[in-house]
């Protein structure tokens, strides 16, 4: 599963990397959509986006009520926040302690399984690093560690350019798992760092081995400018 | 010369993907660069734009799988060719039904001129508002600019087009609105996530009907909340399981006789007071510890066995149907099944449920008999392997002892998923629930 020895699918050299902290879903997807903007037209560069989200939780192009296990009117009652949004993929959830990461980036090619995988390496390298062994399943993108998963994804390309991205479970004690029929998949267990380590973990760390992880596969040179909120 | 749309190779091993939405209407103008279709493949959607400007000709419809390279669409120069293209091969998605020729014609023209039909003259904008604007493709004299002088920045285009998009809208039905007069805010829409088709443009455009005037006879009863969950859930079980129902008709007078003991000796206490369905919930704790494979979910690798028995019950509630879940019902007595079933059942009719509350089942029972109905073929609860349900006591003369008795029967109806077991295993579990039933001092066994 290495695609290390090509080069990957950036053409920019450079990515700007953004640490949003804590920040609500929708809010996000605005900020997302005006970069993608921006990429696109060719005033901003590539963008890698490092985020906390409270909790939500999202409905991608294929998915629908019935990947909710409570009706909506629950989510309006409890203030949970639901979206249908135009990534792939089916149910997922958002919640602090989870690190989501959005890259906006123009792709090289049209290779966009390669792009995937490679964003799904970079997250498996950071469970490495923590000594937890990664694990992917033929057509179903996304990580598992110890047939849990702790990793998922959901990607949208307009005019060439990623956005979305992909969620890794820290130290999130998964309580939004409990709300949907995770991306289509009745029976899918969660699991998080924290529960597989059986302590929390630092999240600057984990911040940190990700940028790495994914410059490196994607041939990033130097970062531009610093991490800014 | 039309010009194809087509699906393109996303990766050396793609091989085909679902087409998820056309952005346009089967006959609508697209520009060049716009985006005609969306279309998704393992967890990445990828919008696909028009390679030249035309009427959109579509011939794989909105849900539809098509492998890589295979033309899905068509655009066409002129109105003709469209109109030749329309008649070669159907179109999949929206068709505008019996467009008269200059119908489309308008429309193409209403698409072009859809914002000149206010002639406004556009206030002073900034460099940065015309750019963004010529790329939303957004019409300047349609915006308020909020600088001095009404000057037009970028924050004003991002406003505009952020209430914009609340309307979404068919580029046809747009252009037909156009034309008409009609204004799309009041509309609601039918298509994909509540966009606006030309269908709806036309059904707002019709005048209202008199009194008097003859209906439809059909009414409309919109699908939403509960029951929107509700039919999702049970289509999707019926396209994700392969469903068998089983049923026995079982002799119940030693469970009514059984139950009457326990209302006598409890009578003068209210949170103990065993219904029916309590005793189903324990007989059919003790069969699924008998047969753990029915307790169980298909995950199309594996097969989860389950430790614990979760009893989802079904709740007839006023929206519709809610099933709470009963944790740990194998641990408990009948006592402390009869209270939280109690307590379960109250907090779903009062609306008062927590996703704790519904949850983790891992088998169903539903307890109709109240209904007087025989048996059923029930639905089963995805990712939950079997169902039962409880159909209507009746007494009925029946064979007790080698003689000729009258005896209160039940109809017990199982659905099991034949991805998981099959039938000689479900119908022995079946079997163990009729006996307990039939005889409720097994079960302390």
């Amino acid at each position: 599963m290495d695609a290390a020895g090509d080069p990957v699918a950036a053409i920019s050299k450079s990515i700007n990397v953004m640490d949003w902290g804590l920040l609500g879903y929708g809010e996000s997807v605005r900020r997302q959509l005006r970069l993608v903007e921006e990429r696109c037209s060719g005033a901003a560069g590539d963008s890698l986006i490092l985020v906390e989200h409270p909790l939500a939780v999202t409905l991608g192009r294929s998915g629908g009520q019935c990947d909710l296990l409570m009706p909506e009117t629950y989510f309006h009652r409890e203030g949970i926040e639901l979206h249908a949004v135009s990534r792939g993929g089916k149910a997922t959830f958002h919640e602090p302690g989870q690190l989501v990461v959005y890259p906006i980036v123009r792709l090289r090619d049209n290779d966009i399984k390669r792009f995937v995988l490679t964003l799904l390496e970079s997250a498996a390298a950071v469970f490495q690093a923590y000594g937890l062994p990664s694990e992917f399943k033929e057509g179903r993108p996304g990580v598992w560690v110890r047939s849990r998963k702790i990793a998922s994804i959901g990607l949208c390309v307009t005019e060439g350019v990623t956005y979305h991205g992909l969620s890794m479970n820290v130290n999130n004690d998964l309580q939004g798992s409990r709300l949907i029929v995770p991306c289509g998949h009745a029976g899918e267990v969660f699991t998080s760092m924290a529960k597989e380590l059986g302590a929390s973990v630092n999240m600057d760390a984990v911040k940190k081995i990700f940028i790495g992880e994914f410059k490196k596969r994607f041939r990033y040179g130097d970062e531009r400018g610093q991490i800014t909120d | 010369m039309a010009v194809p749309i087509y699906i393109p190779k996303l990766g050396m091993t793609m091989s085909e993907a679902t087409i998820v939405e056309w952005h346009a209407a089967e006959g609508a103008f697209l520009e060049k660069d716009g985006i005609a279709l969306t279309i998704e493949t393992e967890k990445v959607t990828w919008n696909i734009p028009a390679d030249a400007p035309g009427f959109l000709h579509i011939l794989v419809g909105k849900g539809k799988i098509a492998k890589v390279g295979e033309i899905v669409g068509q655009i066409a120069e002129t109105n003709d060719e469209l109109q030749a293209l329309q008649q070669k091969g159907p179109a999949a998605a929206e068709t505008v039904s019996g467009p008269p020729k200059t119908e489309t014609g308008r429309a193409e023209a209403g698409t072009g001129a859809a914002d000149s039909s206010k002639p406004q003259k556009a206030a002073p904008a900034s460099p940065a508002a015309k750019s963004m604007a010529k790329k939303l493709g957004i019409d300047l004299s349609l915006v308020t600019g909020s600088g001095p002088n009404g000057r037009i920045t970028e924050q004003d285009i991002v406003k505009y087009n952020e209430n914009k998009s609340e309307t979404r809208i068919t580029p046809l039905a747009k252009a037909i609105a156009s034309d008409k007069g009609v204004d799309i805010s009041g509309i609601k829409g039918t298509g994909d996530r509540g966009k606006v088709t030309s269908d709806d443009v036309r059904k707002a455009a019709e005048p209202p009907k008199q009194d008097g005037a003859p209906s439809s006879g059909i009414t409309v009863i919109p699908v939403t909340g509960m029951r929107k969950l509700i039919a999702g859930g049970m289509y999707e079980s019926i396209q994700k399981t392969a469903q068998l129902s089983v049923f026995n008709e079982v002799d119940v007078t030693g469970m009514l006789e059984f139950h009457q003991q326990i209302r006598e000796k409890y009578k003068n206490t209210e949170d103990a007071r065993v219904t029916h369905t309590d005793i189903m919930v324990m007989a059919t704790c003790r069969a699924l510890k008998r047969f753990p494979i029915m307790n169980s979910t298909f995950t199309n690798d594996e097969i989860l066995l389950y430790d614990w028995v979760n009893m989802g019950i079904a709740v007839s509630v006023s929206e519709g149907l809610i099933v709470p879940t009963l944790k740990n019902a194998d641990r408990k007595s009948l006592l402390e099944i009869a209270r939280e079933r109690k307590a379960l059942v109250e907090k779903a009719r009062d609306g008062k449920l927590l996703v704790d509350d519904v949850v983790g089942g891992t088998f169903t029972i539903s307890n109709f008999s109240m209904y007087n109905a025989d048996g059923a073929t029930p639905i089963l609860r995805r990712p939950e392997s079997g169902i039962l349900a409880f159909g209507g006591i009746k007494k009925k003369p029946a064979v007790y002892r080698d003689a000729l008795a009258i005896r209160s029967m039940m109809v017990v109806s199982l659905t099991f998923d034949h991805q998981v077991t099959d039938g000689a295993e479900a119908t022995q579990f079946l079997k163990a629930v009729c006996d307990y039933l039939e005889n409720p001092s097994l079960m302390v066994l």
